[in-house]
């Protein structure tokens, strides 16, 4: 298959005449999966948010228990002390036969299973937990437990360094670059799934209204646990062990394998997923109103690292491995660009250079780069992420349907010029399996299945919409419409969503034979703050987290917002 | 059996789909459920109750309005979920200073959080009787007094209408985890399983995208 085809075109108005903020993008440039798929990490994402919370704050962290036998078998519980509040991760070790090892939702059993608890937990918490948490999905947990996750070791890497490290050799930084984490998570709850906290429990603290950050700091206290349980591991080896060295553990991050289970939360949340494109835009519209050039050289520093990184990033997949080959060209040619910034609105002519000359890859990277340096212009926009969603919820029953119309005009377009006549644009349904729940994507008329889809049909909804609305009277109001048609409810609500909250919806058909669920995946995991994204197929990716990232020990004695790109080779050690 | 409030709207949405109902009702239903429990209110019985009304064919999605402009099934009774959805949807009546009423409902507890929601949008208070039963919201959908309603089977006639005082309403957190009762939330489960598509060998190697077993 063809890489993706360059989308070289001009898309920003032309340049204001004064220092107003550039103009934002448009959801429909931005909401394409096509772009979706290619965004990267930038200060914004969830993970960075933590880290600056975390240094900023103090907080502190500690282990206070450690109980595993020479198997791996047992618990572990480290401590998070905020301002106000503590949280524990609790860890049961598991000795998993390798047959039964799968990231697939229909595992059973995994190398290591978690919970964020909200507070310290009592052994009899620990007992219950012990009871349930291993069972994952087959247990349950409690309003006093945040966020449930799950970890396998790589079976790559994992019994190899525990061996090295028993025969008193550090391993190779290169061997460990070429995983980047020693266990990686196969899901990661929060939001009241399985009976753990709903969200707007936790939501009210600081340190929670932002979205994910429970279970992004639920996943840097893994990080901590795969360090200790591959040292338990070596030293059940051998009693001369060594411990993995300190900077080779901040080389190493949490792995995540993500399937089409994440899939549909880009669909389900349409008014939370504008509020982070939003924050996203208006960071880089920022960032490109700069007049002066004055952060030009850290911009440069910034870019040579990023080429580090692009360097490092190796993956199976044709696909991927050729879109990284040409981010890589196109970091080189936008490095001779960059070597001397225009003298009129730099960082503006840059992008404007980028959406011409680069990829699609290119063209966010740069977009990230951009963001980067200016964290105190941008950063406050992360209070900006979260979204009450039920205040969005009740459908605008006054509105005409006039007014409807001229709304899917605005932001349907692309649903309203599909011809869902053609089988291609109705190729694929989503669906959930009966086998453990599993979400999983057919071929429609080619397996059985396609009447009970999920509704990730908006793209088709919107369309016969407009069709059934347009044979009614303008001024009819959308809640008698509604009452004669029941069945457009739910795409009525999204298209009211969508005039009030631009970036809401994915402007691409979601059923489309050439859609990518894989681009829903990257969209999402990039605003988490992933790294690496090593696509298995194109439903399923591996991603690393907080590789990198400051350890918890050296919070507040390093910077907490600078691990994202490699140092440059000067300035690196070992 | 205890469960949050994510869980109660995702598994009763679900439920409301599987039984037949369009995702947009679905939706309704869910939040309707959750915001019941969040008050302390198990409505699993009237739910399920409903669902099997309308998998039944005794209940139906249509609305109509009859001649003296209230709204009324154009079978035997209103289902509650299509009934609250209207009743939100023309909100801005109530604001107006006008009454919105109907015919038959089934279990009108479910009409609660719909109430609450339609006097939000109003921006006013808020007086829904069905029955014999009232209850009071104030104009930010919070219930003035004890939220006391007995989960009826129906009602015969329904209305919403500004109350006439401004009252202040008891302001809850709604994150209560009431008990729910097992019959019920098992006949829901059954329910959300119909939106399930049974496993086959192609679907489980072909479907997810990561084969059989995926490693590394």
């Amino acid at each position: 298959m063809a890489p993706q085809p360059m989308e070289k075109t001009q898309h920003s108005a032309p340049a204001p005449s004064d220092d107003a903020a550039a103009p934002m993008r448009p959801p429909s440039v931005v909401m394409r999966l096509a772009r979706l798929g290619s965004f990267h990490q930038t200060r914004l994402s969830f993970m960075r948010v933590l880290l600056r919370r975390l240094e900023r704050e103090g907080w502190g962290f500690d282990r206070t228990r450690f109980d595993l036998d020479p198997r791996g078998n047992g618990v572990a519980v480290y401590r998070a002390r905020g301002p106000k509040r503590s949280y524990s991760l609790v860890a049961f070790g598991n000795d998993l036969p390798p047959e039964k090892r799968t990231d697939r939702v229909i595992a059973e059993e995994w190398d290591a299973s978690f919970v964020l608890f909200d507070g310290e937990p009592t052994d009899a918490d620990i007992a219950r937990l012990h009871e349930n948490v291993p069972k994952q999905e087959a247990g349950r947990v409690s309003g006093r437990e945040l966020v449930m996750a799950r970890a396998n070791k790589s079976v790559r890497l994992f019994d190899a360094v525990a061996q090295s490290l028993a025969e008193g050799r550090q391993p190779a930084a290169g061997d460990l670059a070429q995983v980047g984490y020693l266990m990686r998570t196969t899901a990661v709850y929060g939001s009241g799934k399985f009976g753990l906290a709903d969200r707007e429990s936790i939501c009210v603290r600081p340190e929670f209204a932002g979205p994910f950050q429970a279970e992004m700091l639920a996943v840097y206290l893994i990080r901590t646990f795969t360090f200790d349980f591959l040292n338990h591991a070596a030293r059940s080896l051998s009693r001369s062990a060594l411990a993995l060295d300190p900077a080779l553990c901040r080389g190493l991050g949490v792995g995540n394998a993500t399937g089409l289970g994440m899939a549909p939360f880009l669909v389900s949340h349409p008014a939370l997923i504008d509020r982070w494109i939003c924050a996203r835009e208006t960071a880089l519209a920022r960032a490109r109103a700069v007049g002066d050039a004055d952060r030009w050289p850290q911009f440069l520093t910034l870019l040579a690292r990023a080429r580090r990184l692009v360097a490092g990033w190796r993956v199976d997949d044709a696909i991927q491995s050729a879109r990284i080959a040409e981010l890589g060209r196109d970091l080189d040619r936008l490095a001779d660009q960059a070597a001397r910034p225009a003298a009129l609105r730099p960082w503006d002519a840059l992008y404007r250079w980028g959406e011409l000359n680069l990829g699609l890859e290119g063209q966010e990277m740069l977009a990230s780069l951009l963001i980067e340096p200016h964290g105190d212009l941008v950063d406050d926009l992360a209070e900006a992420m979260a979204c009450d969603e039920d205040a969005e919820f009740a459908i605008d029953g006054r509105m005409t349907l006039s007014a409807l119309r001229d709304a899917l005009e605005a932001h349907y377009n692309f649903a309203l010029t599909t011809d869902f006549a053609k089988p291609a644009a109705q190729a694929r349904f989503w669906y959930v399996s009966e086998e453990k729940l599993e979400p999983r994507l057919g071929e429609r008329g080619e397996e059985p299945g396609g009447e009970r889809e999920q509704p990730l049909t908006v793209a088709r909804d919107a369309a016969a919409l407009y069709r059934a609305a347009a044979a009614r009277p303008g001024e009819e109001h959308v809640a008698d419409f509604l009452m004669a048609h029941p069945h457009f409810r739910a795409i009525v609500r999204r298209v009211q969503i969508a005039a009030r909250h631009p970036y809401a919806e994915v402007q691409d058909n979601l059923l489309d034979a050439t859609m990518r669920p894989i681009d829903l995946l990257r969209g999402k995991l990039s605003c988490f703050g992933a790294t690496k994204f090593d696509p298995k197929s194109d439903r399923w990716v591996r991603i690393t987290m907080f590789q990198g990232a400051p350890l918890p020990e050296e919070i507040g004695r390093v910077d907490a917002d600078d691990w994202i790109y490699p140092p440059l080779a000067a300035e690196r050690t070992a | 059996m205890i469960f949050s409030l994510n869980e109660i709207e995702a598994e009763t949405r679900k439920a409301v789909r599987g039984a037949g109902l369009p995702w947009g009702l679905a939706e309704e239903g869910g939040k309707a459920v959750r915001w019941l429990a969040g008050q302390g209110i198990d409505a699993t019985a009237a739910l399920a109750d409903i669902l099997d009304r309308h998998a039944a064919g005794g209940l139906g999605v249509g609305i109509l309005r009859d001649g003296d402009g209230r709204w009324i099934s154009p079978q035997d009774i209103l289902c509650p979920l299509t009934l609250g959805a209207a009743v939100c949807d023309h909100a801005w009546l109530l604001a107006e200073g006008r009454t919105l009423a109907a015919g038959e409902v089934a279990r009108p507890i479910l009409l609660l959080p719909f109430a609450a929601r339609a006097a939000r949008l109003s921006g006013k208070p808020l007086a829904f009787v069905a029955g014999r039963q009232q209850v009071n919201f104030d104009r930010n959908g919070a219930p003035a007094g004890a939220l006391n309603f007995a989960d009826i089977a129906e009602a015969a006639s329904v209305t919403c209408e500004t109350y006439r005082s401004d009252i202040r309403g008891l302001q809850r957190e709604g994150l209560e985890r009431p008990d729910l009762d097992r019959p019920s939330w098992e006949k829901i489960e059954a329910f959300a399983f119909r939106t399930c598509v049974p496993a086959s060998e192609h679907s489980r190697r072909h479907g997810a995208g990561a084969g059989l077993l995926d490693n590394d």
